[in-house]
């Protein structure tokens, strides 16, 4: 079985038509539209403290030398970049599927990590807004189970309400006998 | 009720007295920057300032421990233990003996002697943080081996047990055959196998750069020169070359981390003793620091057979079980046999009611994108270190390459070594070179299955298999890597059958 296989003709033909179509296995619901731009600002303020970084070193230490400016410019470039091409592939590949028994995450561009955590192991849940998600309208449903590794699932972008739904569907499920 | 070592339930108690007194060798550790102050102004003759320096670090130092003892209490509920503690912020703490892990009886040399325990009560919580733990530091050893019977008690669901005909404590003559024991020469034969490599590494390093301070360079004629007179023919032959010496200098170095292994190995588990109770495994060891811990196999999450390539090749493999708890000591899991043939670390999984790891052919290898895969991340680094070398003509930097080099070599090892099976209800998992680990997870532990694959893995169309498993050491994870990525989905559903 090879559900992830996404490198048929027709799916190149509705690339080029949609660029911002979810890029999920079949039968996963994708993220709100609105995580892109949060994604954006995230990447923004996160490289912004490089680009000042970057500037001040050039004009402070490289000033008068023959390199000034390359390593703003580096920066700069790269920075846009990346604000202008990953959030977008990252929110394509970010998608969600409540199973009977099982919730699952997709998520990632370079590194893609495909996640399946059965109702039965799950300790607690969290909805969670951080700043931008209020700015952006947009939640995280973190799953916490036992485990010491991936003991932690998150799976952002989703609506308030949506997070809230899905919370309330696994809190049914759980029962509390991991050991 | 009345329990075997005087625990009365719903009883107010406090440390054992004497702590006070176990705990001084501590206290004068805390103290020594004040004491050594007030050294400082003896030799300064200023009497006065020492005075009040040793006086005031003596009466802090001394209180401190008078106001923890007696601001702690703690007691038992019928299903619970209690503790109280704290003056400005008070805590009360209460520790339901279901979520205990393990129980854990710890005597170090002092409590011996004055027949203190500490108890540490396990619960899996804040794993990170040992003082977080319900710990009782110390209690009379009677109480201790009372409390720890109680608890393990409640955890075999007949609570009423415990009363008045529980006097038959697990020490009695009648205790049944151990399922694991180690004897002397066992005991000495793990110090050999534990040979201390990171000391080894320590030193040789030392030697070079600090030998000459110490004058103790074994490296150089000069330590030999002075050991016996030159005219001593074995002596002569050591000093006639070079080559003779520095061998000299490595078997030195060699009985030293041979001794620092054997000291380490004969100090933690002198006198291992691994018995079967009615709930789980009680472990007791240490030659001056005597440990004794309840691991409860329902609390088992997975198996770990760890070997080495010497170690395999003499059929010698350590069993370790892998819980929420941490063990003490070692941070990691719980070891149950540090040196065991195969016939005895089978012994000790049927003891569990789990099946010994059977011969069988159908093990899966991991296809060769996992050396792959790691080669091409190494590549970078030695780009930069090729260089760097070639910039700053410091061709040091190429002993960076040879580095990369032998990391590549022990990965393409580890791959010939890796592999996996799906054992009915439990998947086996080989791994590792040096480390060499078969682990045993019983599906139904399995808490989260990631399925993962970077950019370079999806060109080669493999996926690695990470599983979330509860307790364990801080990095090891378990899982199953550079799989063809169809069999990596395959193997997910079929992890997952018990859960649908």
């Amino acid at each position: 079985m090879s559900d992830t296989d996404f490198s048929t003709l027709d799916h190149k033909l509705s690339e080029a038509i949609d660029p911002a179509r979810p890029l999920l296995p079949p039968g996963m619901e994708p993220a709100e539209p609105a995580y892109r731009w949060l994604l954006t600002t995230q990447l923004l303020l996160t490289w912004l403290p490089f680009l000042v970084g970057a500037l001040v070193i050039d004009n402070v230490v490289l000033a008068d030398k023959p390199v000034q400016g390359v390593l703003s410019t580096i920066v700069g470039v790269l920075m846009i970049a990346i604000v202008l091409f990953v959030p977008l592939r990252i929110y394509r590949r970010l998608g969600f599927k409540l199973d009977p028994h099982l919730l699952r995450v997709v998520r990632g561009w370079l590194f893609h990590t495909d996640t399946m955590v059965p109702f039965v192991r799950v300790q607690h849940l969290d909805v969670a807004r951080r700043p931008l998600d209020k700015v952006f309208g947009t939640a995280s449903l973190v799953v916490h189970t036992a485990g010491t590794h991936n003991s932690i699932v998150t799976l952002p972008g989703l609506s308030p309400e949506r997070a809230a739904a899905m919370r309330d569907e696994i809190r049914a499920e759980i029962r509390t006998d991991w050991q | 009720m009345n329990e075997a070592g005087g625990i009365e339930r719903r009883d107010v108690r406090r440390l054992h007295p004497l702590t006070l007194v176990a705990g001084l060798g501590g206290v004068m550790r805390s103290l020594w920057g004040g004491l050594a102050a007030g050294a400082y102004f003896i030799v300064q003759q200023r009497w006065e300032l020492a005075a009040l320096i040793v006086g005031a670090t003596l009466a802090v130092g001394l209180l401190r421990p008078l106001i923890r003892w007696l601001s702690f209490s703690w007691e038992l509920g019928p299903d619970e233990i209690e503790m109280k503690s704290g003056v400005l912020g008070r805590n009360h703490r209460s520790i339901p003996f279901d979520r205990v892990q393990d129980v854990n009886v710890e005597q170090n040399v002092i409590a011996r002697l004055l027949g203190l325990a500490r108890v540490k009560l396990e619960t899996g919580a804040s794993a990170g943080d040992k003082n977080e733990d319900g710990v009782l530091d110390s209690i009379a050893l009677a109480d201790a081996e009372a409390l720890r019977d109680l608890i393990r008690a409640h955890r075999a669901g007949d609570p009423v047990v415990m009363a008045a005909d529980s006097d038959a404590p697990i020490e009695q003559a009648g205790e049944p055959a151990p399922v694991y024991a180690m004897d002397l020469r066992r005991l000495l034969l793990a110090g050999l196998f534990n040979f201390s490599l990171a000391v080894f590494g320590v030193l040789a390093g030392f030697t070079q750069t600090a030998g000459d301070l110490l004058g103790f360079d074994p490296f150089r004629r000069q330590f030999w020169l002075e050991l016996g007179h030159a005219g001593q023919p074995f002596i002569a032959f050591i000093l006639a070359n070079r080559v003779v010496t520095a061998l000299f200098g490595l078997a030195t170095l060699v009985l030293v981390g041979l001794a620092t292994g054997l000291l380490q190995t004969v100090l933690r588990e002198f006198g291992f003793r691994l018995d079967r109770t009615e709930t789980g495994f009680r472990r007791r060891r240490g030659l001056l620091t005597l440990t004794d811990v309840v691991l409860p196999l329902r609390r088992v999450q997975a198996a770990i057979l760890a070997t080495g390539p010497v170690r395999r090749h003499f059929g010698w493999t350590a069993v370790k079980l892998q819980s929420l708890a941490r063990d003490s000591g070692h941070g990691g899991d719980h070891v149950v046999a540090p040196l065991a043939t195969h016939d005895e670390a089978d012994a000790i999984l049927r003891e569990m009611d789990w099946r010994p790891v059977a011969h069988a052919d159908d093990w899966h290898r991991p296809s060769p994108a996992y050396v792959i895969v790691f080669l091409l991340f190494l590549v970078p680094f030695a780009l930069a270190a090729a260089g760097a070398a070639y910039l700053t003509t410091d061709w040091h930097l190429l002993l960076v390459l040879a580095l990369l080099g032998f990391l590549g070599i022990t990965r393409i090892l580890a791959w010939r070594r890796h592999r996996h099976r799906l054992d009915g209800d439990r998947l086996l998992v080989r791994s590792g070179f040096w480390r060499q680990r078969t682990v045993i997870l019983p599906l139904a532990r399995i808490q989260s299955i990631d399925l993962k694959r970077n950019f370079i893995d999806r060109r080669l169309g493999v996926s690695n298999l990470v599983l979330g498993v509860a307790g364990g050491s801080g990095f090891a994870h378990h899982g199953v890597a550079a799989l063809p990525h169809d069999h990596a989905l395959d193997l997910r559903d079929r992890l997952l059958d018990p859960v649908r």
